[in-house]
């Protein structure tokens, strides 16, 4: 992400007169200081014993209330809304304007919808699976997807996308942005039409994947139905179930990723900028292979059963954590940055035009300070961890017949937790470098 | 909205009196080469302090202060002055506009770190 804020703050200096956008893009988040690290710190290991010590319940079901269920018209409203809106950026991004701070194609994008639907997923659930433009098309498919095929293409898609947002350095102009989500429907389309919409969809649609682990966080389950159910938050980890090798693949990638992103914003990535093409897309294809390793052989030493399975079981029991950083490191940003997409709705093609008469909001940089980004990083952190522990611990219960087993499965992964969680607020306590390249 | 208003009012206010009455905090800075000494390349300041960034330069240069949204123009024999009172938290970057000229090249002179009280 923040290679389009580099990549922003430069090319503001060109315009001085843009007046809004001048704040666009850029990330203003002091370091959290040491006695906030050492406190969530602390925190962490001491409310890891807690959940050992209350985590006591049997088995992996869950309460849940039935809420409402969301009238079929109104999907199809909302799609309509939503194949609207892409209409709108993939035309912003071939007609409008190419300047990325008076397009909308690229705040909302990588702003409004990479960063803040995941966290609205986060938050109220599956909306992906209604707002989805591509589910336009209906189709059985022609032939059948190879069961060997698995979750595979869209790891590899999460993989490219991760390196267009992270490494690329096109990533912001606005007819870029047109023409990969062209190429991007082609894909999908073709995909569907051959393999069937539902096939491809778990396979291949690589946001439809990404957002349904994001949801399982929420505490709002929704069914295929159109239901809507409450459940506690992360409830939808407790699913006894393992995930297929590709798809504990994905989950990693998901936690390598965040984790990828945050670190070469740290000292420590301090490579040249000669290098610094090969060598970040080095890190980013590498980490995954290291995460995946690192995992491994902690499930390998949680019980005497085969690690692959306890990996595939246990993993999502991570995602937590890695939300809970994503918000620490993005929610200030968001809030900020996210503003400009106010502006650019009354003139997404930067022609000049006032929509909704919103085209000269000017953005709030004051809106939140470092107070508010450092006690929100705390809180979600730790509140990420004891989740992860305490679904962790549930499906150990599930997963042994004996408790003892259960418990002593734990410590490993409950030390690997602590591992991530520290690494997480270790970032969060390292000044963010963007002098590099 | 009313609320908003009393908001900014509220801010307007209390920007007036940081810069009658907080501590003033004044870095000389000279940017030789487009550079600053190392050990200015962070400056760290309180909220709600005054604070003068005096810049002497030795070329001709347009600095912007962003967040704060400062324009400053310094040229050699002309030293210029940032002054801001120091009421958003965060890090901000000082950059030289037109710096460069290829986007990724971009890098900040300085930065200005501003902690809570």
């Amino acid at each position: 992400m923040s290679r389009f804020i580099r990549a922003n703050l430069a090319t503001f200096t060109w315009l001085p007169a843009e007046a809004v956008a001048h704040a666009f893009g850029e990330r203003y988040d002091l370091p959290l200081p040491l006695h906030l690290w050492l406190a969530a710190a602390g925190l962490t290991v001491a409310l890891s014993f807690v959940v050992f010590a209350l985590a006591l319940r049997r088995g992996a079901s869950y309460r849940q209330f039935f809420l409402l269920r969301i009238p079929p018209p109104l999907v199809g409203a909302l799609r309509a809304v939503s194949v609207g809106v892409f209409v709108v950026l993939i035309a912003g991004g071939l007609l409008g304007t190419q300047d990325p701070f008076r397009n909308l194609a690229p705040a909302f994008v990588w702003i409004a919808w990479w960063i803040g639907f995941t966290y609205l997923t986060a938050l109220v659930g599956d909306l992906w699976s209604v707002l989805n433009p591509w589910k336009v098309v209906y189709s059985k498919g022609l032939f059948k997807l190879p069961p060997a095929v698995e979750a595979w293409p869209a790891v590899a898609l999460l993989l490219a996308f991760a390196w267009i947002e992270i490494v690329w350095e096109g990533n912001a102009v606005p007819a870029n942005i047109a023409w990969l989500a062209l190429g991007y429907s082609l894909l999908t389309w073709t995909g569907m039409f051959v393999f069937g919409r539902e096939a491809w969809l778990k396979s291949g649609e690589v946001f439809t994947v990404y957002f349904g682990f994001i949801a399982r966080l929420a505490p709002i389950e929704w069914r295929t139905n159109g239901e809507l159910h409450l459940r506690a938050p992360a409830a939808g980890l407790l699913d006894p179930r393992p995930l297929s090798s590709s798809e504990a693949f994905f989950v990693i990638v998901m936690l390598a990723l965040v984790t990828f992103d945050g670190l070469r914003e740290t000292p420590l990535w301090a490579v040249s900028d000669a290098h610094w093409t090969a060598a970040t897309t080095a890190g980013l294809l590498a980490l995954p292979f290291l995460f995946a390793l690192v995992i491994f052989g902690i499930c390998a030493s949680m019980s005497s059963a085969p690690a692959g399975e306890l990996l595939r079981l246990f993993v999502p029991t991570l995602l937590p954590i890695a939300l809970a950083y994503h918000v620490a490191h993005y929610l200030s940003y968001l809030l900020i940055a996210g503003q400009v997409v106010i502006p650019l709705a009354s003139d997404p093609f930067g022609r000049g035009w006032n929509l909704f008469g919103t085209a000269h909001y000017q953005i709030a940089v004051g809106i939140v300070g470092a107070r508010f980004a450092w006690y929100t990083s705390v809180i979600v952190i730790v509140a990420g961890h004891v989740l992860a522990m305490y679904v962790a611990h549930r499906l150990a219960l599930a997963l042994f017949s004996e408790r003892r087993t259960a418990r002593r499965s734990q410590y490993p992964l409950a030390a690997l937790m602590v591992a991530y969680t520290m690494l997480s607020l270790w970032i969060l306590a390292q000044p963010i470098v963007e002098t590099v390249k | 909205m009313p609320a908003a208003r009393i908001v900014a009012a509220f801010i307007a206010l209390e920007a007036c009196l940081a810069l009658t009455q907080a501590p003033l905090r004044t870095f000389e800075i000279q940017i030789a080469e487009r550079r600053v000494p190392p050990a200015q390349r962070v400056l760290r300041v309180t909220e709600g302090e005054r604070v003068e960034l005096r810049w002497s330069a030795d070329e001709p240069l347009v600095l912007h202060f962003h967040g704060y949204d400062i324009e400053t123009h310094v040229a050699p024999g002309k030293p210029a002055v940032t002054a801001f009172a120091a009421r958003l938290t965060g890090r901000f970057p000082v950059a030289i506009h037109g710096e460069g000229g290829s986007k990724h090249r971009h890098r900040a002179l300085l930065h200005v770190e501003i902690h809570p009280r």
